[in-house]
């Protein structure tokens, strides 16, 4: 081997380690964006992107409400303290084929094994519905969530990054915040809540 | 042995000094006028005003004061005043300030609890759907 | 108002305006004004002094010096009511000052000069006695407050301002005078009992 040859090994296996160092650190945060196409076919539109500076106004804001007679809020601030990141795409469609598998596959890709653990999977191949949840652990602690929910009219994702407490999200009560938690989030053709 | 207010009041009653007292009163002043021990202290009327000044320093020193502090306490009532008003209306200004700050922090809020009501409801789907109990129905289960 | 009662006030207003005008006159030194307020006052001054010292003769002193020393304060009464008020001080004061020079705190013989005349002869004549008697050893300022209590009608709050004294100290100085009163009364009575049995 020449030296020429040599050296560019060594370049490549730097790139290769730099580039790695920064997946292991940004793992836990998906790259959603490629989603953001769906968005002009989509008939209602759930966009959340909750970290840093705003993130930090919103636990603070959380942790000023009136836990008085609601349990979940008091639910609301243990859950939120811990988290460094909300991310939420939901597209719902009028009709189904709107996004393609390669939309999901690219999201499905950043989940891979051994640093994302796929706990849950279910499958409809009558209603074309699949449905995941992925935990990233570090250690014996969970550092991130992702449920990927893959519907005929309906395309969902939710990661979560930081200590993230399942069962107390999963056991919160349908109405927990109240009426003035009402939606914000960016929709094309009609206002209110993606809730069920 | 017990008696009464009224008995003591009968007791102490007034008596009379008797004929004559009032005579002997003004015999005595008119005998200490007299030797020169006592002159009437009378009312000014009004002359000897410079000399009547004198005598009231102490009432026009205690009227001055009391001027100057009323003054000292109307000022600083006033600065209070001022400075009150000064420091509302930078808080005022402060909050304006951070309306857009507080809007955003309020936004963000509002945007978590949906994201985490959204995390809610697939998350729970998604359990249905693979037929695993919902942590809710478990802890309310539980509190059953 | 029945029309005693309005006569009563109306000639009470006119005597307070009488009085006021005879301060007025005296002050700029009309003899026959002074001798109008001497008049008035005289009865409550030589009380205060009588009951007080239990002395004839040394109460009318003590009343003239009073009012000698009225005279020459003169310019500083401001109105009636600060004439009555000045008077009760003084005169307390002097019969206190009076009272300690001759440490007068003996019990009076029953042989005492007969009593100064009164409007209304007492009711049961031993008992004022004993009375005179046990009020005469009552330390100095429990034996004022008792006479401007009951002579004077006196309230607690102008006992302590005549006598510069706080006015829960006024209470408590009645209370016990009384209390005193009443044990030196009871003494009193058993004396003669025994003395008769």
């Amino acid at each position: 081997m020449n030296h020429k040859t040599r050296m560019l090994r060594i370049f490549a296996t730097l790139i290769l380690c730099c580039m790695t160092a920064r997946g292991f650190g940004q793992g836990a945060k998906l790259q959603l964006d490629n989603l953001n196409k769906l968005g002009d076919k989509a008939a209602r539109v759930t966009d959340v992107t909750l970290d840093g500076s705003l993130l930090s106004f919103a636990v603070s804001l959380i942790e000023k409400m009136d836990e008085e007679g609601d349990k979940d809020i008091a639910q609301l601030k243990s859950i939120i303290k811990g988290l460094q990141g909300i991310y939420v795409k939901s597209f719902e469609f009028d009709a189904p084929g709107q996004y393609s598998k390669a939309d999901v596959e690219a999201i499905r890709a950043q989940l891979a094994a051994p640093r994302w653990t796929r706990i849950v999977q279910s499958s409809d191949k009558h209603t074309n519905e699949h449905d995941e949840i992925y935990l990233l652990k570090n250690g014996e602690h969970v550092a991130g969530v992702t449920i990927l929910v893959a519907e005929a009219r309906e395309l969902t994702v939710v990661n979560i990054v930081g200590e993230v407490p399942i069962d107390k999200i999963a056991a919160l009560e349908r109405h927990f915040g109240g009426e003035k938690n009402s939606s914000k989030s960016k929709h094309k053709k009609e206002s209110g809540h993606d809730d069920e | 042995m017990h008696f009464s207010d009224d008995d003591l009041r009968a007791a102490l009653k007034r008596k009379d000094p008797g004929e004559g007292f009032t005579q002997r009163v003004m015999a005595r002043v008119e005998q200490a006028k007299a030797e020169g021990k006592t002159q009437p202290a009378k009312k000014s009327n009004g002359s000897g005003f410079l000399l009547g000044w004198w005598k009231l320093r102490p009432a026009w020193a205690l009227a001055v004061a009391a001027i100057l502090l009323l003054g000292f306490a109307w000022g600083g009532y006033e600065y209070a005043e001022y400075r009150h008003q000064q420091i509302a209306q930078q808080e005022r200004q402060r909050l304006e300030d951070l309306k857009p700050q507080q809007e955003e922090a309020e936004q963000a809020r509002d945007q978590a609890i949906l994201a985490l009501r959204i995390a809610r409801s697939k998350l729970n789907h998604v359990l249905e759907q693979a037929q695993i109990p919902v942590p809710a129905d478990k802890i309310r289960r539980q509190r059953l | 108002m029945d029309q005693e009662a309005a006569n009563q006030y109306a000639g009470g207003q006119e005597g307070r305006l009488e009085l006021a005008l005879a301060l007025e006159r005296a002050s700029a030194g009309d003899s026959n004004a002074f001798a109008e307020l001497v008049r008035e006052h005289q009865g409550m001054v030589f009380s205060i002094a009588y009951h007080y010292l239990q002395d004839r003769s040394l109460a009318e002193d003590l009343a003239q010096e009073v009012f000698l020393e009225l005279y020459q304060n003169l310019g500083r009464i401001q109105s009636t009511a600060h004439l009555t008020f000045w008077l009760r001080r003084v005169t307390a004061n002097r019969c206190i000052d009076q009272g300690r020079k001759k440490l007068r705190r003996r019990e009076l013989a029953l042989e005492e000069s007969p009593e100064p005349a009164a409007d209304d002869p007492p009711s049961d004549p031993l008992l004022l006695q004993r009375f005179r008697q046990s009020l005469a050893v009552l330390p100095e300022r429990q034996r004022m407050v008792v006479i401007l209590r009951f002579q004077e009608g006196l309230g607690p709050a102008e006992i302590a301002e005549a006598l510069e004294m706080p006015v829960n100290t006024v209470k408590s100085t009645l209370h016990r005078s009384l209390e005193e009163l009443r044990k030196g009364l009871t003494r009193k009575l058993r004396e003669v009992r025994y003395a008769f049995f």
